[in-house]
C-alpha cells in the first residue's frame, strides 16, 4: 500500500477516501471489508476514538493481541513450507475428490483458491510456495500421464505454464493485500495506543503517574523494555520508571544515559548480560531543554528498534514532555501559592500580636502610669478602676499569650491530642468558673446528663476549648444575655454545644470564623482570631468535628457544635480512669 | 477660672478610653470620647476642641481620612496615637495635617507632655514669624542670619541656617522628611531624603555638644526629625 497521511477520522469516512483514491479497487475493496470487520469486531462500529476505557493501557495492549489472534502471524522464509504442503495437500485431495463430479479444469481452481487463501493467512511467502507446490501437484497428480512430472500433451503444458504464472501472481497480490491489512491494522493499534496514552496524560496530575504511562507505552510500542531517567534538581540522572522486570543499569549504561542526556542525542550502550542486545537511551527534550533520557532494550533477536517504532516513540516522547513540563509549572503555580498563603498568614500573625498585644500593654501601662502620676488626685473608685483594669487586660494578655503557644504547639504537632481519657463534663464545669471569674455578670449555664461517656483527648485542651467558645459567646453577646453549654451523648458521640443569643455569625462566616486569624464584623469587637482555629485544631486532633450555626431564632444568636467520638461501651465508664 | 480645655479621644478600644478619660480629667481637661470615625468628625464639627487625640485604627473608617476630613474645616491640633512600627502611616498622618504622634503603648506623662506641647504651639498661633530663637545656648537670629552658640559665633550654609529655622520654628513638633526637604529644598526635592542626612549631620556637628549623642535635633526613626524643646 502507497504510504498515508495518518489522519484520525471515523472509519466509514477514511473506507469512502481510500476507496475514492484507489488504483486497485478488489484490493481496497478487500482491505476495508477486513477493516470493517475488524471495527465491527470491536463492538462499536463507529470511532475509534470512542472506545477509551478507563484503563487505556491494558485496553490496547488487549487490542493488540486481539488483532494478532484474529489471524495467523504472517510467515516468512523456510517457514512456510510445512504449513504451504500441509495446504497444498488438503487441496490436492479436494481435487482428487472434486476430479470425479466435475471437469479436470475445474482443479485448477481448488488450487488457485488455495494458494489465496495461503497468501491471505500466512503472508507473500506462503503464497508462493503453496503456488509452486500446487503447480508441482496439479502436475503429478492431475495431468497426464498422472504420477509424473511429464506432460504428454502440449496444451496441457501452456495451460500449466499459465497456471503457474497466475498462482505465482494471485499468490503475491493476496499476500501483499495481507500486508496491507496487517499495516492498516497496526496503524490503526498504534494511533489507538497513542490516543490512549494521550487521555492517559491529559488525566494524570502527578509526575509519577505520567513516567509509568510513559515507561508502559515505550515498551508496548517496541514489545521490549523502558527506563525512564529524569533529571532531578541537583542535574544528577535517575531512574524515576521503568516496565516490569526492566534490567537494573550498569556503569557503562549510565555513562551513555549520561551522554545522551548532554548531547540531547540518541546513544547506544552494549549491554553485557542482557543477551547481547543493546540498550537505546533516548533524549526527552521538554520546552527548553533536555529533561531526561528514555533507555530502550527490544526484545530478544531484535537488534535495534524499527524505524516505524522510532517515529511512534518520538510522539510518546513529545506527549510525555508537554505533560511532565506541565506538572513540573503546576507544581511551581501551587508552591508559588504556598508561599503566599504563608506570607498571608505571618503578616495576619504580626498585625494580631501588634494589635492584641499592643492593645491590653497600652492599657496597663496607661493605667498604671496614670496610678502613679495622677493618682493622688483622683477619686478612690477611679483608682480601684484602673487597677481593675490592669488586672483583667493582664488576664487578657495571658489568654492570648497562652493560646498563641497552643496554636505554634498544635501546628508543630508537639502534642499527642489523644493520650488521655477526659470527663467532659468535669472539665466543662472548670471552664465555665473560670468563664464566670473572668465575665462577671454574664449569665452562663451548664447542662449535662447524669452518665456521661468519657471522650479520648487532651483535659487541658478540652477547657481551653470550652472557654475559647464560651470567650467568643461573650464577645458577640450584649451584658445578661444568657449563654447556655449543653453536653450530650447518642450511641457514637459525645457533643459539646455552646449557644448564645447575641449577634450572630453571617452566613458568608459560618465556615471561615475557623480559619487562623479570621474576625467577623466591623471589628469593634476585639479579638485575636486565634480562638475559634484553636478549638478547631484541637477538636480536630481529637478525632472530632466543630461548626457553627447561625441564626438560631428570629434575632440572632450562634450555635457552636463540637461532637467528639464517644469512647467504646467496654472502656472505663463515666469517671475517668487508666486506658483500657 | 478659666474654662477647661475640650479634648476628644477617638479610640476603638473601651480600655483605652478606661485610663485615658480619668486621667485627662484629673490633669484638667474637659473629655469627650468616640469609638468611630464618623463619630469623631461629628464631634469635631460640633464642639470647640483644644485637641483631638486619634487613633488611626478605627473601624468604620481609616483614621487618615478623619484628619483629612477635619483639617477641611479645622485647624485643630491633632495627636496621633499609633503603633511604632506604622512608620508609613503616622507619616502620611503628619503630611495630611496631623501636628504629632505618640507610639502605644505610651505612659500618661509622656502623652501629657506631648499634648501640652501641641497645644502650647496652638496658643502661640497665629504664627507671626519669629525673628529670634533662643534654643538652650543656641541663638538664632533671622534679621542677621546669625547663630551663635554661648558666645561663639557658628557659621552655617544658607541651606544649614534654612533648615535650622524651620525645625525652629516647629519645636517640640515631628516635622517629616517631606515637609523639612520641600520647606528647604523644593517641592522636587521631596524624597531626597540623602540631602536631609547629611545636612542634618553638618548641624550636629556646628550645634550638638555630642554630634554622636544628639540632644537638640532628634531622630524620629522612619519619620522625620524633631527639635528639642525644654518643658515650659
Amino acid at each position: 500500500m502507497p504510504k498515508h497521511r495518518v489522519s484520525r477520522v471515523p472509519y466509514k469516512d477514511a473506507i469512502r477516501k481510500l476507496t475514492a483514491g484507489c488504483k486497485d479497487c478488489v484490493r481496497v475493496a478487500f482491505s476495508v471489508t477486513m477493516l470493517e470487520w475488524e471495527l465491527g469486531r470491536q463492538g462499536t462500529g463507529s470511532s475509534a476514538q470512542e472506545t477509551m476505557s478507563g484503563d487505556q493501557q491494558s485496553s490496547s495492549d488487549s487490542a493488540e493481541r486481539e488483532v494478532w489472534g484474529r489471524l495467523p502471524r504472517p510467515r516468512t522464509g523456510l517457514a512456510v513450507l510445512p504449513i504451504a504442503a500441509l495446504i497444498t495437500a488438503a487441496a490436492t485431495g479436494l481435487g482428487m475428490g472434486l476430479a470425479y463430479l466435475l471437469p479436470q479444469q475445474s482443479v485448477a481452481l481448488v488450487y488457485l483458491l488455495s494458494v489465496m487463501l495461503a497468501a491471505l493467512a500466512f503472508g507473500v511467502h506462503a503464497g508462493i510456495a503453496v503456488a509452486v507446490l500446487a503447480f508441482l501437484s496439479y502436475n503429478f497428480f492431475f495431468i497426464p500421464p498422472i504420477y509424473t512430472f511429464t506432460i504428454a500433451d502440449r496444451q496441457e503444458l501452456f495451460a500449466l505454464i499459465v497456471f503457474l504464472a497466475v498462482a505465482l501472481l494471485t499468490g503475491s497480490l493476496a499476500g501483499r493485500m495481507r500486508e496491507g491489512v496487517d499495516a492498516a491494522r497496526r496503524r490503526a493499534v498504534t494511533l489507538q495506543a497513542l490516543n490512549d496514552f494521550a487521555a492517559t496524560l491529559t488525566g494524570a496530575r502527578d509526575l509519577p503517574t505520567i513516567i509509568k504511562a510513559l515507561a508502559d507505552r515505550a515498551g508496548a510500542t517496541i514489545r521490549g523494555h523502558a527506563i525512564v531517567l529524569l533529571k532531578s534538581t541537583d542535574g544528577e540522572l535517575q531512574v524515576r520508571g521503568q516496565t516490569p522486570d526492566a534490567p537494573t543499569l550498569d556503569t557503562a549504561e549510565w555513562q551513555a544515559a549520561n551522554h545522551a542526556i548532554r548531547s540531547g542525542r540518541t546513544v547506544f550502550a552494549a549491554a553485557a548480560g542482557w543477551d547481547g542486545s543493546r540498550i537505546e537511551f533516548q533524549p526527552l527534550v521538554g520546552s527548553a531543554r533536555v529533561i531526561g533520557v528514555v533507555g530502550l532494550i527490544p526484545f530478544e533477536g531484535q537488534r535495534a528498534i524499527d524505524p516505524d517504532d522510532t517515529s511512534v516513540l518520538q510522539t510518546i516522547f513529545r506527549h510525555a514532555c508537554v505533560a511532565i513540563d506541565r506538572t513540573r509549572l503546576e507544581g511551581e503555580a501551587s508552591s508559588a501559592r504556598d508561599d503566599v498563603e504563608r506570607e498571608r498568614l505571618r503578616s495576619a500573625l504580626l498585625s494580631s500580636l501588634s494589635h492584641d498585644l499592643r492593645t491590653p500593654l497600652s492599657s496597663i501601662l496607661g493605667a498604671a502610669t496614670s496610678l502613679r502620676e495622677l493618682g493622688r488626685d483622683m477619686s478612690p473608685e477611679i483608682q480601684a478602676d484602673l487597677l481593675i483594669a490592669i488586672e483583667e487586660e493582664a488576664e487578657r494578655l495571658s489568654r492570648f499569650v497562652s493560646n498563641l503557644l497552643d496554636m505554634t504547639r498544635l501546628e508543630a504537632k508537639a502534642i499527642d491530642l489523644q493520650r488521655d481519657w477526659v470527663d467532659a463534663a468535669d472539665v466543662a464545669q472548670v471552664a465555665v468558673v473560670r468563664a464566670r471569674r473572668i465575665f462577671p455578670g454574664v449569665n452562663i449555664t451548664l447542662a449535662s446528663p447524669a452518665k456521661l461517656p468519657v471522650i479520648r483527648g487532651d483535659a487541658t485542651l478540652f477547657e481551653q476549648v470550652v472557654f475559647n467558645l464560651l470567650d467568643n459567646s461573650v464577645k458577640f453577646s450584649a451584658p445578661g444575655e444568657p449563654i447556655d453549654v449543653v453536653l450530650s451523648a447518642d450511641d457514637a458521640h459525645v457533643t459539646l454545644v455552646v449557644v448564645d443569643q447575641g449577634r450572630g455569625i453571617p452566613a458568608e462566616a459560618l465556615v471561615r470564623v475557623f480559619e487562623t486569624f479570621y474576625r467577623v464584623g466591623d471589628g469593634t469587637v476585639p479579638g485575636t482570631g486565634l480562638g475559634l482555629s484553636i478549638c478547631k485544631r484541637i477538636v480536630e486532633g481529637m478525632g472530632g468535628s466543630i461548626h457553627a450555626q447561625s441564626p438560631v431564632n428570629s434575632r440572632g444568636g450562634t450555635r457552636i457544635v463540637a461532637r467528639f467520638p464517644r469512647s467504646a461501651p467496654n472502656d472505663p465508664g463515666v469517671k475517668t480512669g487508666p486506658a483500657a | 477660672m478659666t474654662k477647661p480645655m475640650r479634648i476628644l479621644v477617638v479610640d476603638d478600644e473601651p480600655q483605652i478610653h478606661r485610663f485615658l478619660k480619668p486621667s485627662l480629667t484629673v490633669s484638667g481637661f474637659d473629655v469627650l470620647t468616640a469609638a468611630t470615625g464618623h463619630e469623631a468628625i461629628r464631634l469635631a464639627n460640633s464642639n470647640a476642641l483644644a485637641a483631638i487625640l486619634l487613633d488611626l485604627g478605627l473601624p468604620d473608617m481609616d483614621g487618615k481620612d478623619v484628619i483629612e476630613q477635619i483639617r477641611r474645616t479645622s485647624s485643630v491640633p491633632i495627636l496621633v496615637l499609633s503603633a511604632r512600627d506604622r512608620e508609613a502611616e503616622k507619616i502620611t498622618a503628619l503630611d495630611l495635617g496631623a501636628d504629632d504622634y505618640i507610639n502605644k503603648p505610651f505612659a500618661i506623662g509622656e502623652l501629657l507632655a506631648r499634648l501640652r506641647s501641641v497645644l502650647r504651639r496652638q496658643s502661640a498661633a497665629p504664627l507671626i514669624e519669629q525673628s529670634t530663637y533662643d534654643l538652650a545656648t543656641i541663638h538664632i537670629d533671622t534679621g542677621t542670619h546669625q547663630v551663635t552658640r554661648g558666645d561663639v559665633v557658628v557659621h552655617l550654609t544658607p541651606k544649614e541656617f534654612d533648615l535650622l529655622v524651620m525645625l525652629a520654628k516647629h519645636a517640640g513638633r515631628v516635622l517629616t522628611h517631606r515637609m523639612l526637604l520641600t520647606e528647604v529644598w523644593g517641592p522636587a526635592h521631596g524624597s531626597d531624603h540623602q540631602y536631609l542626612r547629611v545636612f542634618i549631620g553638618q548641624l550636629r556637628q556646628k550645634l550638638e555638644d555630642n554630634p554622636a549623642e544628639p540632644k537638640l535635633i532628634l531622630t524620629e526613626p522612619g519619620v522625620g526629625y524633631r527639635l528639642f524643646e525644654a518643658e515650659a
